[in-house]
């Protein structure tokens, strides 16, 4: 069996400096949908490192909206639903980060 | 994100009739050339950025998603770059060998990062379900900031 | 034998599962333990043939007993197939679901459902979960069956702070009873055991009560039976537990 051509150099990096790549302000979105499968290690290496002003679009956050609204890394969310379901209940970081005015939301449904 | 996807400034969608969704994101609708209907289109969503982990990936970032992906592919294709965390790395020949398994090809991917555990405390079945004391114990150190930052220094990565 | 008072849980879930329909394709939002059960329930007793998707991406899933959290592996048990969202969305945006059941903050007469905000949309009194898709859901899927764990005139009111969501609410289920829309009205269809019409009338935000007589809502022995099968840890009762939002 042949080995396969191996296309290009190898991207595996840093968890710091893959997160050193999303500059202040940037629109991002996170995989998985509300306790399933969000990226957390990485939305936890941001807010060590003090992103702010990230605009934050996601259908089903949870873990990940919450923590970086806590942490005060977010100007605006744009986001379906959010709940940390039946056992721990609403978002409740975002929540207030929302009810004091600090964080802007739009609604995509 | 799906209008982002197809390249196109915005998405024809039904529903949205009446309510406050439409009024507040400023939607407007548009009539149908062929059918003479009114319908809503809401415009693109193109992020920056899409942070996807995922179970395995090869170090050009092709990947693999086990169990429901989600909204990821749709994430991975809206999104000017991707970056990947995965709980594994596998050599390329793993790859090369069952390429219909890889959900996000390693072309959309700008940088990859080896986090075992990195859903945690959220499932990443089947590797490990819902940490619930995890959970628990983030909710109760966030209610301060400086709970938060303890708690970021304690839970690293 | 049935119980002279069934817990209200076990009331709520056989009143939604009876609003499914053999050979429906049905699905549930998150945060759903109650339809989940009653999904489970009415595919065990009048509608075998069912098709259901769950919010987790699952097919006729058998989840063995109730799941506490849509992210459970025992959603994905069994399934042969892995509807992910939006595969799910498509599927009801060109016509493929039958039934969705969802929860909703208020609820107004004019069957209108608000899971976004209480108080101003800048700035509001309380932030909610969101709608989750529910502003198309509710006018792609033809039926649509909402529940609440309370009955207050604070959930009932005669105008929704925010329309996240209105078409194809036909039904509402509550601790006291079934509500159902008549002429774009919602209206009291039947109540459960031991509640009055006037209690029913006097915790809703609106007038309910239709012109005749409301029957009582009776569930059957084998109904409940099954029902304590699927769920013999009671996990259905965390939905009345847990703080409401």
């Amino acid at each position: 069996m042949s080995s396969p051509r191996a296309d290009g150099p190898s991207k595996l990096t840093s968890l710091a400096d893959a997160c050193r790549l999303i500059p202040d302000g940037a629109s991002v979105t996170f995989g998985g949908v509300l306790l399933n499968r969000a990226p957390a290690a990485f939305v936890r290496e941001l807010a060590r490192q003090r992103r702010r002003g990230l605009r934050l679009v996601k259908p089903s956050p949870a873990y990940d909206l919450d923590l970086l609204s806590a942490a005060g890394c977010l100007a605006e969310a744009a986001i379906g639903i959010t709940t940390f379901e039946a056992r721990f209940g609403q978002s409740r970081h975002f929540r207030r980060q929302v009810e004091r005015g600090t964080l802007k939301v739009r609604e995509h449904s | 994100m799906q209008a982002a996807s197809l390249g196109i400034p915005f998405q024809p969608i039904r529903g949205l009739r009446g309510t406050d969704v439409a009024k507040a994101g400023g939607f407007v609708t548009v009539r149908d050339p062929y059918s003479g209907e009114e319908v809503y289109v809401i415009p693109r969503i193109r992020p920056d950025w899409a942070v996807l982990h995922v179970h395995e990936a090869d170090e050009q970032g092709n990947a693999r998603i086990y169990g429901s992906p989600g909204y990821d592919l749709v994430m991975a294709e809206a999104a000017a770059r991707v970056i990947l965390t995965a709980e594994r790395i596998l050599p390329a020949e793993e790859f090369a060998a069952h390429p219909e398994l890889t959900k996000v090809p390693g072309l959309f991917v700008s940088a990859i990062v080896r986090v075992p555990g990195g859903a945690s405390p959220c499932a990443c079945m089947p590797d490990y379900d819902v940490d619930a004391a995890g959970i628990g114990s983030y909710l109760d150190s966030a209610e301060s900031e400086a709970g938060l930052r303890v708690y970021l220094e304690r839970v690293n990565p | 034998m049935v119980s002279p008072d069934p817990p209200v849980s076990d009331l709520m879930a056989v009143a939604l599962a009876r609003t499914i329909r053999d050979g429906e394709t049905v699905a549930q939002g998150v945060d759903s333990l109650l339809a989940s059960l009653a999904i489970l329930l009415a595919r065990a007793t009048h509608a075998p043939s069912l098709t259901w998707i769950t919010v987790a991406g699952g097919v006729n899933p058998a989840p063995g007993t109730l799941p506490e959290s849509s992210a459970s592996p025992a959603w994905l048990q069994g399934t042969r197939a892995i509807l992910g969202n939006p595969e799910f969305y498509r599927l009801a945006m060109r016509g493929g679901m039958d039934r969705m059941f969802l929860g909703a903050a208020q609820i107004d007469q004019h069957l209108r459902l608000n899971l976004t905000v209480i108080g101003d949309r800048d700035r509001p009194r309380v932030r909610l979960p969101g709608g989750g898709g529910a502003a198309v859901l509710a006018q792609v899927i033809p039926h649509v069956v909402v529940w609440r764990t309370r009955h207050t005139p604070e959930i009932f009111v005669p105008k929704v702070d925010f329309i996240t969501a209105q078409g194809n609410v036909e039904a509402v289920v509550t601790p006291l009873g079934v509500l159902r829309a008549l002429d774009g009205r919602l209206v009291l269809d039947a109540r459960f055991p031991g509640v009055s019409p006037e209690e029913i009338a006097a915790r809703t935000g609106f007038p309910v009560l239709p012109p005749g007589p409301v029957p009582v809502f009776e569930p059957t022995g084998v109904e409940l039976r099954i029902l304590g099968d699927l769920d013999p840890g009671r996990r259905r009762e965390l939905e009345f537990t847990r703080a409401p939002r």
